[in-house]
């Protein structure tokens, strides 16, 4: 009888603790829908990569939930960053799939209504920007360092948005730091425009992303010989050190390496810090993923590990081949809301340097 | 040779041809729906396409289906004075007046004809023209389209009515309202008072069916009489009669489709200004002016022939040279690259079939279109006879939702309320609206082109030839309008180129003039503190307008004067109607209040239900079957399908 008595009391604490591990272990998106939150049109570079990663995550994440895609552009991808802050539930379900929106918090602008380091981030996709010229800029350029041989800068202008933009920045800066004689121009109205200029030779120079130098401007306008690329970007890495992206061309120079070819060492000094400030936060979430503040810590978890296993997953890689012209390279949500928190939080000096030389730009100094 | 006929067997094989037709049916749907589009369509349809075998298919589907848009979108301008898309605003301009004297199957047969020529003309003139646009595409730099611009504003002397000081004052304004917001090129944030949502600027959208239609439906609401004022029985004319007239005015046909196709080509000009300009051109080059704004055929036939032509303009600059001539064509790009395609000289040189299957579907597109719109118009004319507060919450709906519809935010509301009243107040004081509208559109072009213009090429831009050749042309025109007005109230023949303004108020108008003159000075006096380039737009245009109102304002003062302060102003035998408006504002207020508390799908099937049922007072079962009939719309197509952003309201119900 005792036997007995042992023998049930074991066999309901093993259904109960099967019955409890059950429920623990069922995965948290198991039977749900997920939307992603794309902050541009479809169509454009945010939204194709958004649903590309959209078709291979479900069968990543434990669960594997459905995934419905949002569109709410404005105001240059503000308003369904703030959105995120304020408005999306905390449960998980919705994700970003979100171009920019770090640039707002850098130059402080009063549109952006919410801390961006209290998101939960999952995941962020690096890239850069490839400067590119025209051939019968004068004196002619035919290599990048000719860049040097221009006298005069309303030769060279360079196309760009809003003084305010991370693209504009960059490039100004970039210019200055190089010492070329150029003239930036601001005002067009979005890639679109800024290229016909180009080939239209009202501006010289023009910057743009990997995914459209593959896809467009190789074809259209460095085959014809119209163009050719200057310098690209460095990848700026936690320690300070720099590196190239390998899937360009070699013989197109970084920034750091045109630099070098014409003063034999490595930039240095504000110039140099505040493009490093604004191309480490470029370099790791040009698309960048999230989740709403306050998000259960077990929908956080699931969601970085299908991005890890997404970053490394063939099928996703050769569709993004395909669909975007290069294969996405993913930084972890913990080192971006690391590197995030670095450069809103401890680089108050540069901010600080920045938002006067922005100051400048607009005129009001 | 080749390449024709290999682009017509892309096109015609299975499942091409079905994607086409499919594309064609939910085309319809997205023009004929005010405040959908071939733009959301297109956002919507792009991710059915990720799996599309080679071939032609996604073409089909995407092109089919944006090419219609334009068709269809006349539905909703004639028969609601709702602009169906943004290309067919001018429409409503005589498009309603037509459907008010029981007309709206002419204006259908007219629009729809031309409507299928000019889509076709446009799609041929894509394929002749590729190889002969570059020239033009290269030489339209940023001062030529300020050029264009000043063009573009000359059509304000056709659409002033009789005081063309008013058409500019009114023109200035939309122009000045252009600059609330970030100013391009500096980012400065102009005139928006602390509230972000204006930071953006202010939507197009909800200003133009908040200065057209939300007049309109109020004036509906307050009759109730059916928008067409002729009963059915006496109704002359159909279809046919509306085929007769496209055909009778082929000229103009013609020239209003060549107008479309080249503004088309130029990179962003594109959609929202062919039709004003087309309407312009047509009042502009008419003999007889006297009915347009009354219902004039050609009011008509100009937007919808340029408004499609148009189409087959906007795919050059993307299939030649890959730069998408708009929205719509950014994202066609985007189903490029799905393909596997790149558009640009390599496409025109290694895939010249898939080029001409998209001239292809234009033409297939277009014809099957219209002729099922030919088919089912004469059943949705019916509605024009149906009493107007039965069809009021239906309107009001679609014009609710369709200024909700692309920034998706709240501030759309209070701009469609706010443009609702400004519009209302301009048309019974008799201020001209669509040179307002014309100014908003062209306001931010010009506005960055002569930025830019400067930057590039100082003061130079204003001596190159293209430039030069089209300041002269403005000035010719606009010298022209100004003799025909003057001529015109000589000969007292009144144009009116506004929708149904019978009796100006000269208290109502100087009422506006006064309002209009604080406006002005306000900013100018904040344009001081803007840097030089935020400032430079708004200050060169308060200051012609700041010289112009006051002898407006004079004018309207000593016409009030004469007519003993006011003692016989329309306005005094109207109480009743002016009294019922203000509760229909009141009423619009209230239920953008109420989408605060407790959102937007409550509120507004809420509103048809109390609409119906107490305004109207329609039996019980009338008003839950529309109430029904837009909860499942709201449901189904705008939440389901389109995936809207709702707002989250204070209370939220069953979320």
């Amino acid at each position: 009888m005792k036997i007995l008595k042992v023998a049930l009391t074991s066999l309901l604490s093993c259904l109960i603790l099967l019955a409890n591990h059950a429920v623990m272990a069922k995965p948290y998106y198991k039977g749900k829908k997920i939307t992603m939150l794309i902050n541009y049109n479809p169509g454009g570079g945010a939204d194709r990569s958004g649903r590309v990663i959209g078709r291979h995550l479900p069968r990543l994440i434990e669960g594997n939930p459905k995934i419905i895609f949002k569109n709410y552009p404005g105001a240059g991808g503000l308003k369904a960053i703030n959105y995120m802050g304020e408005v999306a539930k905390p449960n998980g379900l919705m994700v970003t799939n979100f171009s920019g929106g770090y640039n707002y918090a850098m130059i402080r602008d009063p549109g952006l209504r919410v801390d961006l380091t209290k998101m939960n981030w999952i995941a962020g996709v690096g890239g850069t920007s490839i400067i590119y010229a025209r051939t019968d800029t004068k004196p002619g350029l035919k290599k990048p360092s000719d860049i040097w041989k221009i006298k005069d800068p309303n030769h060279f202008k360079v196309a760009g948005f809003r003084v305010t933009g991370t693209k504009d920045m960059r490039e100004r800066l970039s210019f200055k730091l190089l010492g070329v004689k150029h003239k930036p121009v601001t005002g067009f109205r979005g890639t679109t425009k800024s290229r016909t200029a180009l080939l239209q030779n009202e501006v010289q120079a023009f910057g743009d992303s990997r995914a459209a130098w593959f896809k467009t401007i190789i074809p259209n306008m460095v085959k014809p010989g119209i163009v050719i690329p200057i310098y690209h970007y460095d990848r700026f890495h936690a320690d300070g050190s720099v590196s190239r992206y390998n899937d360009l061309d070699p013989s197109m120079p970084t920034l750091s390496e045109l630099y070098k070819s014409k003063y034999g060492k490595m930039p240095s000094g504000m110039v140099w810090e505040a493009i490093r400030w604004i191309q480490t936060l470029q370099g790791m979430m040009v698309r960048n993923t999230c989740l709403a503040p306050g998000s259960p810590k077990a929908a956080v978890e699931a969601m970085r590990a299908a991005y890890k296993k997404l970053a490394k997953d063939k099928t996703y890689l050769n569709d993004a081949m395909k669909t975007l012209g290069f294969k996405p390279e993913f930084v972890d949500g913990k080192t971006v809301a690391d590197r995030l928190n670095w450069a809103i939080n401890d680089n108050k000096k540069v901010q600080d340097w920045l938002m006067n030389q922005i100051a400048i730009w607009k005129g009001k100094k | 040779m080749e390449y024709v006929y290999q682009g017509l067997q892309l096109v015609l094989a299975w499942p091409a041809i079905g994607w086409l037709f499919a594309g064609v049916f939910v085309g319809l749907f997205f023009g004929a729906t005010p405040g959908l589009s071939g733009v959301v369509g297109l956002a919507i349809l792009l991710p059915f396409t990720y799996d599309m075998d080679a071939g032609a298919s996604a073409f089909c589907f995407l092109l089919g289906m944006y090419a219609i848009t334009t068709t269809s979108d006349t539905l909703a301008s004639v028969l609601l004075g709702v602009p169906g898309t943004g290309a067919s605003q001018a429409t409503i301009l005589d498009g309603y007046p037509m459907a008010m004297r029981g007309e709206a199957s002419r204006a259908f047969g007219a629009a729809f004809s031309v409507s299928a020529f000019g889509g076709i003309l446009g799609a041929l003139l894509l394929g002749v023209s590729i190889p002969l646009v570059k020239p033009i595409i290269m030489a339209f730099a940023s001062p030529e389209y300020v050029m264009l611009g000043v063009l573009g504003l000359t059509m304000v002397g056709s659409l002033s009515g009789s005081s063309v000081v008013k058409g500019v004052l009114s023109a200035l304004f939309g122009l000045l309202v252009t600059t609330v917001g970030y100013s391009i090129q500096g980012g400065s944030a102009r005139y928006y008072f602390g509230w972000n949502d204006l930071l953006e600027g202010l939507p197009l959208i909800p200003v133009v069916l908040g200065l057209f239609a939300l007049p309109e439906v109020i004036a509906l609401a307050v009759s109730a009489a059916p928008i067409s004022r002729v009963p059915k029985d006496q109704v002359k004319g159909g279809m046919l009669r509306g085929v007769k007239d496209s055909l009778e005015n082929w000229w103009l046909v013609l020239r209003s489709c060549l107008l479309g196709m080249y503004i088309g080509v130029l990179p962003g000009l594109g959609g929202s200004i062919v039709d004003w300009v087309a309407y312009g051109h047509a009042v502009q080059s008419a003999k007889d002016k006297s009915m347009f704004g009354k219902g004039d055929v050609r009011g008509v036939i100009a937007p919808e022939a340029a408004n499609n032509a148009m189409k087959g303009g906007v795919l050059i600059p993307t299939v030649a040279f890959g730069i998408p001539g708009n929205a719509a064509m950014a994202i066609m790009l985007g189903a490029f690259v799905i393909q596997g395609i790149t558009p640009g000289p390599q496409m025109l040189a290694s895939q010249m079939d898939i080029t001409f299957s998209l001239i292809w579907i234009l033409v297939i597109a277009n014809v099957v279109g219209a002729g099922l719109l030919m088919v089912w118009g004469n059943q949705l004319c019916k509605l024009t006879f149906v009493r107007g507060t039965l069809i009021v919450p239906g309107i009001l709906f679609f014009v609710m939702m369709g200024a909700w519809m692309g920034n998706q935010v709240i501030s759309n509301w209070y701009m469609l309320l706010l443009f609702g009243l400004i519009g209302y107040f301009m048309k019974i004081g008799g201020w001209p609206r669509p040179p307002m509208i014309l100014g908003f559109v062209l306001g931010p072009i010009m506005e960055n082109a002569i930025d830019v213009s400067y930057q590039t090429h100082g003061m130079a831009w204003l001596y190159r030839p293209i430039v030069v050749v089209l300041a002269v042309l403005s000035l010719a025109i606009f010298i022209g309008s100004v003799i025909g007005i003057g001529k015109r109230k000589k000969s007292k023949v009144e144009v009116q180129a506004d929708l149904g303004v019978e009796k100006e108020s000269p208290r109502i108008s100087l009422a506006v003039g006064i309002i209009g003159a604080i406006i002005f000075i306000y900013c100018l006096a904040e344009a001081t503190n803007f840097t030089y380039d935020a400032a430079f737009f708004p200050i060169s245009i308060c200051i012609p307008a700041i010289l112009l109102i006051f002898p407006a304002i004079y004018s309207d003062f000593k016409t009030v004067r004469v007519s003993a302060g006011g003692a016989s102003d329309p306005v005094n035998g109207q109480r009743e109607f002016y009294r019922k408006s203000a509760y229909m504002f009141l009423i619009i207020a209230m239920m953008i209040i109420s989408t605060l508390f407790i959102g937007q799908k409550i509120t507004l099937c809420g509103f048809i239900f109390l609409f119906l049922f107490l305004w109207a007072r329609e039996p019980w079962w009338m008003a839950t079957l529309q109430t029904v009939g837009a909860f499942l719309i709201l449901e189904f197509v705008f939440d389901q399908l389109i995936s809207v952003m709702w707002y989250s309201p204070i209370f939220e119900f069953g979320t």
